[in-house]
């Protein structure tokens, strides 16, 4: 196979979880696909220089995040001032469980960038020394973090409901 | 509401249905890597130009031109900035249009950026670096008309250096639009070809 269809099915593969990650730090079309885009774009770069030391998936992971957290550097806009109704992608007659999903990411966009990588390794079954890898902070402190950070992610979504 | 629960009901995207999944990228491909070596290109341009803005800075203040050093950087400086603007500009539109799309797109950017680019290239060649250069001289040689011209006639030697200096300068910035615009639009003219080919 050559790179490029190695890459499509890298890129249909991990679809989801890029498609997530974009989804948690952007609250518009716009921004999602800008970051989408450069996702995409730095895997293909870096595809080539993976050397199998940790899994495939952390590995993306890391890259998918590290995208995340220097676009919203770029930006310098935090989501906290953003305009949580512009979601526009979301189709408008949605179910109650969509409307759930939804409240999720808003309640996710609340949180700082860190809070959100915590959340989302953790809602992806990751154990707390593939999320130390990606994210370089120490196990013990993961733990911690991630128990602080579910609590103001309930907090924030109870709010939201009331 | 279970966390979790949610979290696993979002990856069967329902809510983006309306999108083009994965962005085309996967026909993308050849773009990127255009993209990718032209990025080098502009990479190795601005490398090139903090040597040789530099060296020019170095060797003026040497003579004693800083203004003309001090401008000339500043040229150099703005160049870089609009080439990285472009490349992003080129970059926005990689995943989102097909491939023939994006490179009739970069076909056109590019045209119009060699355009823009030769037209500001006359503008200081003809215009800029004389005004410079003629305002350094009668500054070095403490004349109190700075725009006066009569140093050329006092030596016509000045007049020389004039000309190597707007020569020199045409040949590196020509050959630097040829090396990094013309040959990324001849790649992309060349790619759009095959494509319409096929």
């Amino acid at each position: 196979m050559t790179k490029s269809q190695n890459f499509n099915v890298f890129i249909k593969e991990y679809n989801d979880v890029i498609y997530k990650v974009c989804h948690s730090y952007t609250n518009n079309r716009e921004d999602f696909e800008d970051y989408y885009q450069e996702i995409c774009y730095q895997l293909w770069r870096s595809l080539d220089s993976f050397k199998g030391k940790s899994k495939l998936s952390t590995w993306v992971y890391r890259v998918a995040l590290n995208v995340c957290f220097l676009q919203l550097k770029k930006k310098k806009r935090t989501i906290e001032t953003s305009d949580f109704g512009s979601v526009d992608f979301v189709e408008n007659d949605i179910d109650e469980k969509e409307e759930n999903i939804q409240l999720l990411y808003t309640a996710i966009r609340r949180l700082s960038p860190t809070e959100r990588a915590l959340i989302i390794l953790f809602l992806e079954g990751k154990s707390y020394k593939e999320m130390s890898e990606i994210l370089g902070i120490t196990v013990s402190n993961i733990g911690v973090k991630v128990n602080r950070t579910k609590s103001k992610l309930k907090k924030i979504m109870k709010s939201k409901i009331d | 509401m279970d966390l979790q629960e949610l979290w696993n009901e979002s990856k069967t995207p329902k809510v983006i249905s309306n999108y083009k999944e994965p962005f085309e990228v996967v026909k993308n491909h050849q773009s990127i890597d255009v993209l990718v070596s032209f990025e080098k290109r502009l990479k190795y341009m601005f490398m090139i130009n903090i040597i040789l803005s530099i060296v020019i800075l170095t060797i003026y203040a040497y003579i004693n031109l800083y203004e003309l050093a001090s401008i000339l950087l500043i040229i150099f400086i703005i160049t870089n900035y609009i080439g990285f603007n472009f490349l992003k500009r080129i970059k926005k539109n990689r995943f989102v249009l097909s491939l023939k799309e994006y490179l009739e797109e970069t076909a056109t950017i590019l045209k119009s950026h060699i355009k823009f680019n030769l037209y500001a290239l006359m503008f200081v060649l003809l215009f800029v670096l004389p005004c410079l250069y003629v305002i350094s001289i009668n500054s070095l040689l403490k004349t109190t008309n700075l725009f006066s011209i009569d140093v050329f006639k006092e030596d016509p030697g000045l007049l020389v250096g004039l000309g190597i200096s707007i020569i020199f300068s045409a040949i590196f910035s020509l050959s630097v639009l040829y090396r990094v615009y013309y040959h990324t639009l001849k790649k992309v003219n060349e790619e759009l070809k095959e494509l319409n080919i096929e």
